[in-house]
């Protein structure tokens, strides 16, 4: 990774730093043009101009000029209702001949000028960066996991990759495809559509490697845990590890248990579990939904506090409803 | 406990323009910028230690839990949720009753250049800088959860780009401009994981 990183040396703008630093200011809603010298002006005085900014009148343009004494100079030079181009036309007039550095901010407009010009690189590169978070925007929270697990059957429904990468052309559920495809298959979806860190084998005791969840995200805010199971019937399936439907959810349930106990002995942070259940059966939606409350209501006694304080829900995606 | 306390009241006023800060975020900003402030202010020979938690993504958990703690009693803080803050007028008067020591106003404006670039990601970026650290990834393939920063690899790392740029490339960086770009070539990897290009 460093190596690539190393690689972006010479494609490496200055200035990007105080473009982000009059993307942060722009956040105080004021309309200001900075100018300075010495790019050191900036930096060394930087909370004196921010605490200037927050006091100076919202309805007019001001002109902060930096020195290495701090601010040297504060006019106002217009109002801050003016449209994009009058306030273009407003800077080129003042700066075009300034020898220095101008930092130009208004109601979402922030770019950076030297020497009279505008910088188009770095300008492009902020526009660039803003979409991608924009972009970014669009996953969503381990909070909304659920919408998630919804949109990720329907993706095995009508998508026909998935139906491809688990059916043979028999129509049978090839052998090879297990529990570790099936939480691949799932943790991939998980990581293009949720934010953050999606890890598979998290290991939830600091002391045995072998307690590990099949699934831990965290989107920086807050964590989940999923346990996936698969029980698929001979009839349907060209393996050879048959399991009931109901053991396996009871199975997920204790682990999620287990892991729910070892986290909590290590302090560590989870807010929701989910016991994740692929299957292929004839059993309805009904019959699944009931045999899924039955398991819960017989365990609902063994099972510990800390399980209670993370567990959501258990979900089953019937693979007999994709792509058919 | 009291320079975490110190340093977190200075970065939470540098954020007061938040309507919520993330505790999480909050702490890894703080990590992130113990590690990175040798290279930015030029300091060498910090003799500084970080225990990181690699699994929850953030650095002295329980030292800055308590210091939140602390600021959270004396009102200097609101608890919104269980997982995000705000900072209190009475920070805010205290910061500004502070600003007349030109060493608090030094740490200030170091804290504020920080946060200005940082604030800039959401949430889910910034834990992913924390794991793409250097010294979290070192440590993370030792299994250590101890960073001695006298061993600064973000150091190294922003100082060879620095020299490759500057020297080889013919750039004017500053070494902000260098931390920005190291943020950068973070974020972009992380969003080619997600599927964005």
């Amino acid at each position: 990774m460093s190596g690539n990183f190393l690689d972006k040396a010479k494609n490496s703008s200055s200035l990007i730093s105080e473009q982000r630093i009059i993307e942060y200011l722009s956040k105080l809603d004021k309309a200001v043009i900075i100018s300075l010298d010495n790019l050191e002006f900036f930096s060394n005085h930087l909370v004196d101009i921010k605490i200037k900014i927050e006091r100076v009148a919202r309805s007019d343009i001001h002109h902060l000029k930096i020195d290495n004494n701090g601010i040297k100079l504060h006019e106002t030079i217009g109002k801050s209702s003016i449209n994009e181009a009058q306030l273009h036309n407003l800077v080129d007039g003042m700066f075009k001949d300034y020898s220095g550095y101008c930092f130009i901010v208004n109601a979402g407009i922030s770019y950076v000028m030297f020497n009279g010009v505008v910088d188009d690189k770095i300008n492009a590169s902020f526009m660039k960066r803003k979409t991608m978070q924009l972009l970014l925007g669009t996953k969503k929270n381990v909070c909304d996991l659920e919408e998630v697990f919804e949109n990720f059957f329907s993706a095995c429904k009508y998508h026909k990759e998935y139906k491809e990468y688990c059916f043979s052309s028999n129509g049978m559920i090839k052998a090879e495809i297990k529990e570790q495809q099936l939480r691949n298959l799932l943790m991939k979806y998980l990581d293009h559509n949720v934010k953050g860190e999606v890890q598979p084998e998290f290991c939830t005791d600091y002391y045995n490697d072998e307690e590990s969840v099949d699934i831990y995200l965290n989107d920086g805010t807050h964590r989940a845990i999923i346990e996936v199971k698969f029980a698929f019937k001979e009839s349907y399936y060209s393996g050879n590890t048959y399991y009931s439907f109901s053991t396996r959810i009871g199975d997920g349930m204790k682990q999620l248990d287990k892991y729910a106990l070892h986290l909590a002995d290590g302090r560590r942070q989870v807010d929701y579990g989910y016991v994740y259940m692929f299957y292929c059966n004839d059993m309805t939606a009904d019959t699944i939904r009931n045999k899924v409350n039955a398991k819960y209501k017989e365990l609902e006694k063994v099972l510990s506090a800390e399980f209670f304080s993370i567990y959501k829900c258990t979900l089953a995606n019937d693979l007999s409803c994709w792509c058919h | 406990m009291e320079k975490m306390r110190y340093m977190l009241s200075l970065f939470i006023f540098a954020l007061k323009e938040e309507i919520k800060i993330p505790v999480n975020t909050l702490f890894r900003y703080v990590y992130i910028y113990s590690v990175s402030i040798d290279y930015l202010q030029d300091l060498s020979n910090s003799k500084e230690e970080v225990i990181i938690d690699k699994n929850i993504g953030i650095g002295d958990y329980s030292i800055l839990h308590e210091a939140l703690q602390s600021l959270n009693e004396t009102r200097m803080i609101n608890m919104i949720d269980a997982v995000n803050i705000e900072s209190t007028e009475s920070l805010q008067d205290y910061i500004q009753g502070l600003l007349s020591t030109e060493r608090v106003k030094h740490d200030l404006n170091n804290i504020t250049y920080f946060v200005g670039i940082v604030s800039n990601y959401s949430e889910d970026v910034i834990l992913s800088i924390f794991y793409n650290e250097p010294n979290v990834l070192y440590a993370t393939n030792r299994n250590e959860n101890v960073i001695k920063l006298t061993n600064n690899k973000l150091y190294d790392l922003l100082k060879k780009f620095e020299i490759i740029a500057n020297n080889e490339c013919g750039k004017d960086l500053d070494r902000y401009d260098v931390f920005t770009t190291w943020i950068d070539f973070v974020f972009e990897e992380y969003l080619q994981g997600k599927g964005i290009e």
